[in-house]
């Protein structure tokens, strides 16, 4: 565990809370995972180098604004970090099929790492990158344009997203990732109770995360109202494009939301105030209700292009158009516009959601 | 008020279940890949939404929530969601972004391994949820919740399977992409315009923007090319102006990743170096001049006559049956 600063201490070095003491010496288990995972990253990087495929790279890939290559890209990551969560359940699950009347493999502290980063990892860094890769490969290709509205915001967009998933992953070996679980309720979040730098991981990778997912959902609703081909009236798009504008409207109705809530918990770790704290007046049911105003619109941006895939697959291996287009147009259009009020979201909420 | 609001969730989501259902009935069903994974889906959401409605009548979430009954349902939904939509969207957009298809083969086994193995994980762990087991739990002493935790971590076993079959399946592909090559664009007979260009499609998508005439704009084209035996007339081209690469989205998220960590490590000075830096990056962008760059007419006339070429042969290859490949 990296150690506990004294204010002083930390002022006078400057690399702040940082020193060597952050790389986990005494836990084999990060200590040779996050190892292989450095060297596996230099091998390829050497690999890329040697063969002289960094050009190539970086003209054709890193730089492109071309929404089939970030579409592509968005894949990559997302299938990687499914890799990384998969790891985490497996750990998980081989820790509960041991640790009957003993401790089993994984110390506490450990585990709860464990659970929060498969959470945060697959929620927003595999499943979001899955069904937003989808529709950067495909919406523009379905409208019959050119390109998405915006196309270096959506680079942009990509590789901001691309800085969350690696900060969440640098956690491994440089410090702590949070031990709250995916959402990080207050007080155990709050320094009190969590005063090391796992929390921190955590806000900052998704607050990087939440501006590129916003731009995202800009960019596409813009596409899609603005950006079609001549005679692709609204009825006439696929149900593809019908429920990526629908995600996307959510986002911008619910990602602000998880900002905000998040910047709350910042301002209570970071400056002291009580937002959310025990004492001082703050009300930690508030980041409860606050934080499942966005997670119930969340579960819509996640699972509406999931239908819209499933609806286009359907058809074609059934040969057939598919049935009740107009009915569906507006269950998704309902759904997405009843969820727009986030603020209504019951406090119930949190007996049944995901927490 | 929140059951009734699930409770409602619950018809609406009833009802497309019902028109996929009906899109099925009476059709031509080819079981590839990227249908196995929505039929699993249908099959394994029903089961996930209902025990979400469960979850919805307050006495049994009063029981229920923050139990692994709880964690069973929402990886019921997440997994057989959206993940067998991520794998159905792959296998199936794939052709498109890279010229081959991924192997059937390897992609069935993938496939039966998540949705056993989804079932063998999960269904234990409805069981334990409902026997009192809460979720996160580091260790346990209770001896009626062990069997069905050793279950649940076979089960993973079986998913951990399928993961490899994935990652054969793709170096499988690649290594015979020849013989799984589109060449017409069109592997699945599809019927919207992602399937009316190349694959992969050119830089700029579309040599001449499509115009939309109907409901099923590259059914309908298919169709009348079908009937006529010959491909709509070749279009005049023009030259076409592309977005210009650009690196600020990059030089952005490095910067975005130093404040990022500075700020995690109350490292001050890094946080306004990083800052300052996007900052400048920002502005250096807002004054680029060139934004676009130009595919000459003959470079898009070259790029879709090599599509048309293809498109033709297909068409005559077909011509007695009259259905598509």
């Amino acid at each position: 565990m990296p150690a506990r600063f004294a204010q002083q201490e930390e002022l006078t070095n400057v690399f702040g809370k940082l020193t060597w003491d952050a790389v986990p010496w005494s836990q084999p288990i990060p200590l040779v995972a996050g190892g292989v995972v450095i060297v596996a990253v230099l091998a390829v990087l050497l690999w890329v180098v040697v063969r002289g495929y960094l050009p190539y790279l970086w003209n054709e890939w890193i730089t492109s604004v071309d929404h089939k290559r970030i579409g592509v890209m968005y894949l990559l990551l997302a299938l990687l970090m499914l890799l990384r969560g998969f790891i985490d359940a497996l750990m998980m699950r081989s820790q509960q099929a041991v640790a009957f009347h003993t401790a089993g493999y994984l110390p506490p502290e450990h585990f709860d790492q464990i659970f929060s980063a498969h959470g945060t990892i697959m929620i927003f860094f595999a499943a979001m990158p899955l069904m937003i890769g989808l529709m950067n490969l495909v919406v523009p290709l379905q409208l019959g344009v050119r390109d998405v509205a915006f196309p270096t915001l959506n680079s942009t967009s990509f590789w901001l997203t691309a800085t969350g998933a690696l900060l969440v992953n640098l956690s491994l070996v440089v410090g702590e990732f949070a031990r709250t679980g995916w959402l990080p309720y207050p007080p155990l979040s709050e320094t009190t109770y969590l005063p090391g730098v796992g929390v921190d991981y955590y806000l900052w990778a998704l607050q990087i995360l939440g501006v590129g997912t916003m731009m995202t959902g800009i960019n596409f609703v813009t596409t899609i109202l603005k950006v079609r081909a001549p005679g692709m009236t609204y009825m006439r798009m696929p149900m593809f494009c019908w429920t990526a504008l629908a995600a996307n409207l959510l986002i911008i109705a619910a990602f602000p939301v998880l900002t905000a809530t998040l910047a709350m918990l910042i301002l209570d770790r970071y400056l002291g105030f009580h937002f959310f704290t025990n004492e001082a007046g703050g009300n930690m049911m508030m980041f409860i209700n606050l934080i499942w105003a966005w997670g119930h619109p969340e579960v819509y941006i996640l699972v509406l292009p999931a239908f819209g895939i499933f609806s286009e697959v359907i058809s074609t291996f059934s040969g057939k158009p598919l049935f009740g287009y107009r009915s569906m147009v507006a269950r998704w259009e309902r759904a997405a516009t009843s969820m727009m009020p986030c603020s209504a979201s019951p406090p119930a909420s949190l007996r049944s959601g995901p927490a | 008020m929140f059951g009734i609001a699930t409770s409602i969730i619950a018809v609406g989501t009833g009802v497309k279940v019902y028109n996929w259902m009906f899109t099925m009935y009476g059709g031509r069903i080819r079981y590839a890949t990227p249908m196995l994974w929505s039929v699993g889906f249908i099959v394994t959401f029903i089961i996930g939404g209902m025990t979400g409605v469960l979850l919805a009548v307050p006495p049994a979430d009063f029981q229920l929530h923050n139990s692994l009954f709880l964690v069973a349902h929402f990886h019921n939904v997440i997994i057989g969601g959206v993940l067998f939509a991520g794998f159905a969207g792959i296998t199936y957009w794939f052709p498109k972004a890279f010229g081959f298809r991924l192997h059937e083969g390897w992609g069935k086994v993938s496939f039966w391994c998540a949705l056993i193995g989804f079932y063998v994980t999960f269904v234990p762990l409805y069981v334990a949820g409902l026997l009192g087991m809460t979720r996160r739990l580091q260790h346990y002493e209770v001896a009626a919740w062990r069997p069905w935790v050793l279950i649940a971590g076979l089960g993973v076993i079986i998913l951990l399977i399928g993961a490899i079959a994935q990652v054969i399946q793709l170096v499988v592909s690649v290594r015979q992409r020849d013989a799984l090559r589109d060449e017409t664009g069109d592997p699945w007979d599809g019927r919207s315009l992602e399937w009316a260009t190349a694959s992969p499609p050119p830089a700029f998508n579309f040599a001449v923007l499509p115009n939309v005439g109907g409901d099923e704009p590259y059914w309908q084209i298919k169709r009348l090319a079908i009937e006529r035996q010959q491909l709509a007339p070749e279009p005049t081209y023009k030259a076409i102006e592309v977005p210009r690469n650009s690196p600020v989205g990059f030089i952005t998220a490095f910067f975005a990743t130093i404040t990022g960590f500075a700020l995690i490590w109350h490292i001050w000075w890094l946080v306004a170096v990083g800052v300052a830096a996007a900052y400048v990056v920002f502005v250096w962008f807002a004054w680029r001049d060139v934004t676009e760059y130009e595919i000459p007419a003959e470079e898009v006339a070259r790029i879709d006559r090599a599509r048309r070429a293809a498109r033709q042969q297909w068409l005559e290859a077909n011509a007695p049956a009259g259905g598509p490949a």
